[in-house]
């Protein structure tokens, strides 16, 4: 209990640091905070658009697709504000920042997760969550007590398992050194894989991102649980319960990850 | 000449260097590619054509956007303000050439560099898995589009990256940038499935002529005669955003001098 408390002042202590700093650049954070939407605009247009012409895809109409879009993109916003700093290993390997870390006595993985406080993700975590919002409206979903537990539920899980997936693929700048083409080839896989229902693609690719790269359950799965839609390959007991076990086994295994490239980590100069 | 060949030579070099780098950018062309195919794909089934394309051309569209999305590798827009809020820049104006010629030259090696690496690559894998329609018109007129349309992509990039002069406290316009190209060039969606008033609007704008006007040569959505006023209109487009690049360029320098004191 004590340790916890400790944990928690520590983590208070990163977060107002970091913010302070960022503070420091109000200008290009409200630059940067601007064009946020935009990025989102684009692809929510093109599934009203698609819609509009085609009808449907793969069986699911706007409203659907535009409350999975939401829930992915809500995961997303959660993770540029608490996690965005998986996308920035590769230069704290290079300039060396874990030395710092390592001489502290608390956990690395600790630091590391609590060191940032992204304060521009909270305009992705604002649009994600009125694009959400937006679409609960539109496919008449019904708030209860029980429903918004599950969605609040739903929503943290989806955001550790995107977070941790980054965490294990980003590790590898450990041993390559770099990160940043690597972020883009995750966001980009990420996005095709949220953004549309799993169902288009090939029942050998679905497999895969059930079982290997669990991404179906940031939002495909859940999606179809709370819409009541049938998914391709039907997963025994309620899948609440299926998104939150694999998030936290997946949340396991990158701290695992993270341990081992850690031990690669031979600091700067050489 | 000499000069700006032997920097787009070591940019074509350098953007080898990194193997890894390499083989996760080739990645993501593919994750691009195969997405978009079966994307497409589901919306095309049950459906036999829209705006006079049907299945096998919107998969065309999409292979051929996907390998040009990895062709147009453009850095300006990234190290221009780089430079210019580290102060680098002043390095670059003590050199003997033409800045502007010799920031085009260091992109044109790193296109070469993403046919090499990634283009060629993935036109093999697609190829193999899936099959690439040849061009219904002519290749030719199609080549000739692409390299009009990396000239409107690249002044357009450039011409955001020397606003940096004036804005860079502001961070990276270059995203607010590549977001407008993304869902006003046909990159990533056909204009034709937009309301008609919207297409009207966007036919007076630069962007349809990036992506739209190649990928309607290649899979056969205009007629030879329009072929040839589209290319007319890009010739256009190309030699405008080249005098106002000039433009702006000649008042950001003496921006950068005011400012060195």
């Amino acid at each position: 209990m004590k340790s916890v408390r400790h944990h928690l002042i520590v983590a208070a202590y990163y977060i107002k640091l970091s913010v302070m700093k960022q503070l420091e650049y109000p200008l290009y954070i409200l630059g940067t905070m601007l064009m946020i939407p935009l990025m989102y605009l684009t692809g929510i247009l093109l599934l009203y658009y698609m819609v509009e012409n085609f009808h449907s895809l793969a069986g699911w109409s706007f409203p659907q697709l535009a409350f999975m879009y939401g829930l992915g993109y809500l995961s997303h916003g959660v993770m540029m504000v608490f996690s965005v700093q998986n996308w920035w290993i590769g230069t704290y390997v290079l300039r060396g920042e874990f030395d710092r870390m390592l001489l502290r006595p608390l956990s690395v993985f600790f630091q590391f997760s609590a060191m940032y406080f992204n304060v521009i993700g909270l305009m992705d975590l604002f649009v994600g969550a009125a694009i959400f919002f937006y679409a609960c409206d539109l496919v008449h979903f019904e708030w209860t007590w029980l429903s918004t537990i599950n969605i609040i539920l739903v929503i943290a899980a989806s955001s550790l398992l995107r977070s941790a997936i980054f965490t294990i693929f980003c590790s590898t700048a450990f041993w390559t050194k770099r990160s940043q083409s690597m972020v883009m080839l995750l966001n980009e896989f990420m996005d095709k894989t949220t953004m549309y229902p799993l169902s288009i693609y090939p029942h050998a690719v679905q497999m895969v991102l059930t079982l290997v790269i669990p991404i179906g359950f940031i939002s495909y799965y859940p999606a179809c649980a709370i819409l009541g839609k049938s998914s391709s390959i039907e997963l025994p007991v309620e899948i609440s319960i299926w998104t939150l076990l694999t998030s936290i086994t997946v949340h396991l295994l990158s701290r695992l990850v993270f341990r081992l490239g850690l031990k690669k980590y031979e600091s700067t100069g050489s | 000449m000499r000069a700006y060949l032997y920097v787009a030579k070591m940019r074509l070099l350098s953007s080898l260097a990194y193997r890894f780098d390499v083989f996760t950018s080739l990645g993501t062309g593919v994750i691009i590619a195969v997405a978009s195919i079966f994307l497409w794909k589901a919306a095309y089934s049950g459906t036999d054509s829209v705006s006079g394309v049907d299945e096998s051309q919107m998969i065309a569209y999409v292979m051929v956007s996907a390998l040009l999305t990895a062709f147009f590798s453009i850095s300006v827009a990234q190290t221009l303000p780089e430079k210019i809020s580290q102060g680098d820049i002043v390095i670059d104006f003590y050199r003997p050439i033409n800045l502007v010629i010799k920031y085009f030259a260091e992109d044109l090696g790193l296109a070469a560099g993403a046919l090499i690496t990634r283009v060629i690559p993935m036109l093999i894998f697609l190829m193999v898995c899936f099959g690439v329609s040849a061009p219904k018109t002519s290749f030719l007129l199609f080549m000739l589009s692409t390299a009009l349309s990396f000239v409107i992509i690249w002044t357009i990039s450039a011409i955001i990256a020397m606003l940096s002069f004036w804005f860079f406290q502001l961070g990276s316009l270059s995203d607010v940038k590549d977001g407008i190209v993304l869902l006003l060039s046909g990159q990533y969606i056909p204009l034709w499935l937009f309301p008609k008033e919207i297409q009207n609007v966007l036919s007076f704008l630069p962007f349809q002529h990036i992506y739209q006007t190649p990928l309607s040569i290649y899979i056969g959505r205009l007629k030879p005669e329009e072929c040839l006023f589209a290319l007319l209109i890009e010739l256009v487009w190309a030699v405008f955003l080249i005098l106002a690049l000039f433009l702006i360029w000649s008042k950001a320098r003496r921006k950068v001098l005011i400012q060195g004191g």
